[in-house]
């Protein structure tokens, strides 16, 4: 039904005269709960559906959307993304182009032993009352425990003017935990995640109450922290902090539409030298367990792995069908949209810096006063001027050689490409980690990386 | 809602999004108290609604029932609120947005060094609808606009880049203008930028950068519910001196343009004027019906229909829990109020930021917050010297609020619901790391 109606909006668009059509229309039910120590604030399901039409008409974008999927309202966003498209066009100087590629036909399933839609919403309720439980039981000073639970499962189509009809099933989840401990004054917070594109056999494959216990250990710990010294310092950052560092400083400055926007450090790169030679960089849509990973993109084109910086040297981007066009390369599966009431724009799907050859303790031995710095609470980045600052969740003084003083509140700041430069080692292990990524959409992705070693980076403290 | 998107110089896409979704929520009254269930839809059918509210009692039939909970929203009288509704934005036609927005770029790529201008003009209705068993059964249209310009400079190898932002109720094009415009200027004035020293200086945070630093510290951290969960700095501190006297901060869900306006809160409690910090004490937090009955004082009118976390929803898609509507930052004292030039030219070692980045790292149950200072300059001996390359500013919201010194006479809308209502504010004796 949905790739019926999908399809006859592409039908329409065409008959209306317009270069290139796709369209995402999709059916999903989702669940959202939020748990504060006991008392749910949220728990909210429902069934999320909508269609959204994109054309390109005389070089110019048009996109509509509607929740609606009766027929009416489809033809209705038709008519009004190609009325759209017609007055951007009058303001387009530098026409649009798409990038054909073969349309592919596909039904994409996800494996799944115990599908969301037959496990009740009690039932989820119960799962993140038992994690709550656990977090809070660990002992006397964790004060609360944060639940998000998330799922969507269900079904969704893309379908294009160049013939892509693919249908995909849908099934993630997502739990994350956030401990709050306190001691005097003193609160402390820590966060982990677990999820799975799949069904809620999840809790079957994963020590759930583990990972609780770890949040609240984590959050108990850094009781013990201290302020920290501002300044430069060699700094080891480990893979949740290292991956974010790829996803957020270089992944997005390889971003074809920033690249074409003129907003980012890396345009005009390829092929030059940006980083170290221990520095290689990856994003890629098909990594075994990626949160981000997606067969097909939101243009209907199949995804890969793409080869950002090998061994320092700029090698590629993320691109979508309107950039590979314009920038003259192949579209490689980056178009992605947070849900069909959003046109598709480049992102990224799981970005991790690959493994090195030294164990975590090489890059210890020989720093004399360093910071470690442990996951992050988040970052932000200036992909134009290539400015990043990241505040880690946890630190340790790094003395003689030896993790010592744990630390509180330590950011990391500085420039992309001298950080790039300034790794001199990197670990031979390696953690996947789950995210999300906003770029005025929020998409699920993966980031991933080994400890590494920056040498000369810039740290935030408070003492 | 229309929007339309700018793209290196020139006009890329325009999108226009239609949403129509129900909520429902339940109280179902077992022995021990009432539980509260809630599912939305968005099939706007007879049977899809049946299946809502089925999905709705299965919640309730879930949990526990709360005792805090004694009954949703009672009605009460609303009052009205001027000029929320621009009969211009439910009129403008796409081929007038492209139109300003392709005068936009004309007018502001003046210079050779500009690379990039990008952003976009966005315009929407909005309808809200609350029914409840108690009485209520209210409605109300608003319109919204908001323009975001980002500049890109380059010359030798430096870049600049500064963005720039407003919100309000109706459509304005000299605004519109003034927003690309300042964007520009500054991003010329970012180019060739300077490091600084690490030391206590004075800053100066411009709108925008109150705005990105207080939605991740002082706004959470004055919900009630975030102070019932024991999640905030400002714990038991009602009636205290919690900032300095010359600063007030205000919610205010009537102020005429106000983005952050509305007759009603998302359960239809009258929206009202709270004061929430007066001359520097602590003297109300926000409030939905739920935190209200709690504390045993009247709902401030803060309901908000929000989930929290990565994937936000549309409101009818969630409970509702707290936030501002317009939240609003002004002297305490009229002494504090100064012309913006008089202020600077007092300055003798300060910084003036336009924006902070990472605000979102802060740890809103402590306070503590750690920022880089973007679009920043040198003040020396009361003058601007030059721009400022990379600074980070770090601390505790309350140690900052307490060094509040002055307001400027730039006062600005920032964002859509909540909006921040400020002009600069000048904070003395802060520590910024170079």
């Amino acid at each position: 039904m949905l790739k019926d109606l999908a399809e006859k909006a592409i039908r329409l668009a065409m008959d209306l005269g317009v270069e290139y059509a796709d369209v995402r229309a999709e059916q999903i039910h989702s669940t959202a709960i939020r748990l504060t120590n006991d008392r749910f604030e949220q728990a909210v399901s429902g069934i999320d559906q909508g269609l959204g039409v994109r054309v390109l008409y005389k070089g110019a974008f048009g996109f509509s959307s509607t929740s609606s999927l009766e027929i009416r309202d489809v033809q209705a966003v038709v008519k009004t993304s190609f009325k759209i498209a017609k007055a951007t066009s009058k303001g387009v100087k530098e026409k649009a182009r798409i990038c054909l590629v073969k349309p592919v036909e596909d039904h994409v399933k996800v494996k799944t032993r115990q599908p969301l839609t037959e496990v009740g919403i009690d039932e989820k309720m119960e799962k993140v009352l038992v994690f709550s439980k656990t977090t809070r039981d660990y002992g006397p000073k964790i004060v609360s425990a944060n639940m998000v639970y998330e799922d969507a499962a269900g079904q969704k189509v893309i379908a294009s003017s160049d013939g892509a009809k693919i249908l995909s099933d849908m099934s993630r989840l997502y739990v994350s935990v956030n401990a709050v401990a306190k001691q005097a004054q003193k609160l402390t917070s820590t966060r982990e995640r677990l999820g799975k594109i799949g069904g809620f056999e999840l809790f079957n494959e994963v020590n759930g109450d583990e990972i609780m216990e770890k949040a609240a250990e984590r959050a108990v710990n850094l009781l013990k922290a201290k302020p920290a010294p501002s300044g430069r310092f060699t700094v080891i950052a480990d893979p949740r902090l290292a991956g974010v560092f790829a996803h957020e400083a270089v992944g997005h400055a390889c971003e074809a539409d920033l690249v074409i926007a003129g907003e980012s450090i890396l345009a005009g790169k390829i092929g030059k030298v940006v980083g170290s030679k221990l520095v290689s960089i990856f994003d890629d849509s098909t990594l075994a367990g990626g949160w981000g990973n997606q067969k097909y993109d939101d243009e209907g084109v199949a995804t890969k792995k793409r080869l950002l910086i090998e061994r320092g040297v700029l090698k590629g981007y993320i691109t979508n069908r309107e950039a590979a066009a314009k920038l003259n390369m192949d579209p490689n599966g980056g178009a992605r949209v947070e849900n069909f009431s959003y046109p598709p724009i480049v992102r990224m799907s799981n970005t991790y810096i690959a493994r090195g050859d030294h164990s975590l303790e090489e890059l210890l031995e020989d720093i004399d006063r360093g910071v470690y710095l442990k996951a992050t609470r988040g970052g932000q980045v200036d992909t134009t001027k290539g400015t990043f600052q990241f505040n880690a969740e946890e630190a340790r003084l790094i003395e003689k050689g030896e993790l010592t003083t744990p630390l509180l509140d330590v950011s990391l700041s500085g420039l992309t490409l001298e950080t790039l430069h300034n790794i001199d080692a990197v670990a031979n292990d390696f953690e996947l980690n789950i995210g999300f990524c906003g770029k005025g959409q929020t998409v699920p992705v993966g980031d991933a990386s080994p400890h590494i070693r920056i040498k000369n980076a810039l740290v935030g403290g408070r003492a | 809602m229309l929007r339309t998107g700018i793209e290196k110089k020139q006009v890329k896409i325009s999108e226009k999004k239609h949403d129509a979704g129900i909520g429902i929520r339940v109280a179902v009254k077992k022995k021990d108290g009432f539980s509260i269930g809630f599912a939305y839809l968005t099939n706007l059918t007879k049977n899809a609604a049946d299946d809502t509210l089925r999905q709705a009692l299965k919640v309730a039939a879930f949990k526990k029932p709360d005792p805090d909970f004694k009954s949703f929203q009672e009605h009460k009288p609303t009052k009205t609120v001027k000029k929320i509704y621009d009969k211009e934005i439910a009129r403008i036609e796409p081929e007038k947005i492209v139109d300003l927005a392709t005068d936009l770029i004309k007018t502001v790529a003046t210079d050779k060094r500009i690379t990039t201008i990008s952003g976009a003009l966005g315009l929407g209705t909005v309808k809200a609808a609350i029914v409840n068993s108690l009485g209520i059964s209210g409605e109300f249209e608003k319109t919204v606009y908001g323009a975001s310009g980002y500049v890109v400079a380059q010359n030798k190898g430096s870049v600049g880049a500064c963005g720039d932002s407003y919100t309000d109720c109706f459509f304005n094009e000299e605004k519109t203008f003034n927003t690309f415009k300042n964007a520009r200027d500054l991003a010329l004035r970012q180019l060739n930028p300077k490091t600084i020293k690490s030391e206590k200086m004075d800053i100066l945070l411009q709108p925008n950068a109150l705005a990105s630093l207080l939605a991740s510290t002082l706004i959470p951290e004055v919900r009630a519910d975030n102070i019932q969960k024991r999640q905030s700095p400002f714990i038991g501190k009602l009636g205290q001196v919690v900032a300095s006297e010359n600063l007030t901060v205000i919610d205010d869900g009537l102020i005429p343009q106000g983005a952050g306006s509305k007759p009603f809160d998302d359960e239809g409690c009258p929206t009202q004027t709270t004061t929430i910090i007066n001359k520097g004490q602590l003297q109300s937090f926000l409030y939905n019906s739920y935190t209200a009955r709690k504390d045993n004082v009247p709902s401030t009118g803060n309901a908000t229909r929000m989930l929290g976390g990565f994937t936000e929803k549309p409101k009818y898609a969630a409970e509702p829990i707290i936030g501002p509507t317009n939240f609003k930052l002004c002297a305490g004292e009229k002494s504090a109020e100064a012309k913006f030039n008089d202020i600077i030219s007092e300055v003798k070692n300060g910084v003036i930021a336009k924006e902070v980045i990472g605000a979102h790292t802060a740890n809103a149950a402590s306070g503590e917050f750690s920022v880089v200072l973007d679009t920043a300059f040198k003040i020396e001996k009361g003058e601007i010297v030059y721009p400022v390359k990379q600074a980070m500013l770090g601390g505790n919201i309350l140690d900052t609020l307490k060094n509040v010194a002055q307001f400027a006479d730039d006062c600005k809308q920032v964002g859509l619901e909540p909006a921040l209502i400020s002009p600069t504010i000048l904070i003395k004796d802060l520590r910024v790391s170079g």
